[in-house]
């Protein structure tokens, strides 16, 4: 991780609590034992959970793409507020500020990372996996596989100020 | 003497007691598994879960107020569109009621009484106006139309 990188991570710092909070919370709906969890440090990765590998490719799918809804909505529903009367209307309140910050950093750490889009992979390419499940799922891995790289061209910032932006854009054609 | 040959048993990884449940490649027992499915959130976490919580519902409570401008932007924006200035002037108002500090909504107001020749009330608005806050599309359009009034 670059230093530009590094200090972006630790900025948004609540994104990456967030997306581990998903990864946890989306283990418990797949009864998935966790066996580890850093919600953040001060390293790559900035966090991590450890869980035993999931019996069944629902499973791994779920814990993998957890994060990547919920912290799309989160993100973009913590923000939605505040983003009107700073973008639109000139304000600039403490309050809408910081949940500006919030929601576009927990928006930008929705992807999974590289480390969970490679251990989704190989999940769904196991022999015994249905091939209509592997027909079906194998793009949406791959666009996450592409997704998880793009950050390296800053691709989750856009996506973070895309998801905060977007919404209140599209209701009211701002 | 015996030559014994013993066996290690297979124990959890967790608690190191019982034995693991068959059908998982992770040796865990099941109980040691079920509590791991159930791992609780560490205390600081629920704590920062909390204070979101909190600035979730300063922001909830924040929402009818920027629903109300964005519809009345978006009515406005619509009603400028087919020259309905009046309609225009009243969403504008409504605005800037909610968000008095909107300088580029001074403006677009500003305009839209200019439209309809009430110049008193565009002269009010633009002598309130920060124009190094306004959009340079606004701050042509209003030369342009005080121009056409000298």
């Amino acid at each position: 991780m670059s230093i530009i990188g590094w200090f972006v991570t630790v900025v948004t710092f609540p994104g990456v609590v967030v997306h581990e909070i998903a990864h946890q919370f989306f283990c418990k709906i797949a009864k998935v034992a966790v066996l580890d969890v850093k919600y953040f440090q001060f390293k790559n990765p900035a966090g991590y959970v450890v869980h035993e590998n999931p019996q069944k490719p629902y499973q791994h799918l779920m814990i993998g793409l957890g994060p990547l809804l919920f912290n799309t909505i989160v993100g973009a529903l913590i923000a939605f507020p505040a983003v009107v009367p700073v973008v639109t209307f000139d304000t600039k309140s403490p309050v809408d500020i910081v949940l500006i910050w919030l929601g576009i950093s927990i928006a930008m750490h929705s992807f999974p990372s590289t480390g969970d889009a490679k251990s989704l992979w190989k999940s769904i390419m196991k022999p015994e996996v249905n091939i209509v499940y592997k027909i079906i799922i194998v793009p949406i891995v791959g666009l996450l596989y592409l997704g998880a790289l793009g950050s390296i061209f800053w691709l989750d910032a856009i996506y973070g100020f895309g998801a905060v932006i977007l919404l209140p854009t599209v209701l009211f054609g701002l | 003497m015996s030559n014994e040959n013993t066996t290690v048993q297979p124990v959890c990884d967790s608690c190191k007691v019982n034995p693991p449940e068959s059908g998982y490649a992770f040796p865990l027992c099941p109980k040691c598994r079920q509590t791991l499915m159930n791992r609780p959130y560490p205390n600081w976490i629920k704590v920062v879960m909390l204070m979101v919580g909190v600035l979730i519902i300063i922001s909830v409570f924040n929402f009818p107020t920027a629903l109300q401008a964005g519809n009345a932007l978006s009515t406005a924006k619509k009603a400028e569109a087919i020259s309905d200035y009046q309609s225009a002037i009243l969403e504008y108002q409504k605005i800037l009621a909610l968000y008095p500090e909107s300088q580029e909504h001074k403006a677009r107001l500003a305009i839209c009484y200019l439209k309809t020749n009430d110049l008193r009330k565009a002269s009010n608005i633009i002598n309130s106006i920060d124009e190094k806050k306004l959009s340079q599309k606004a701050v042509v359009e209003l030369n342009d139309l005080m121009s056409k009034l000298k």
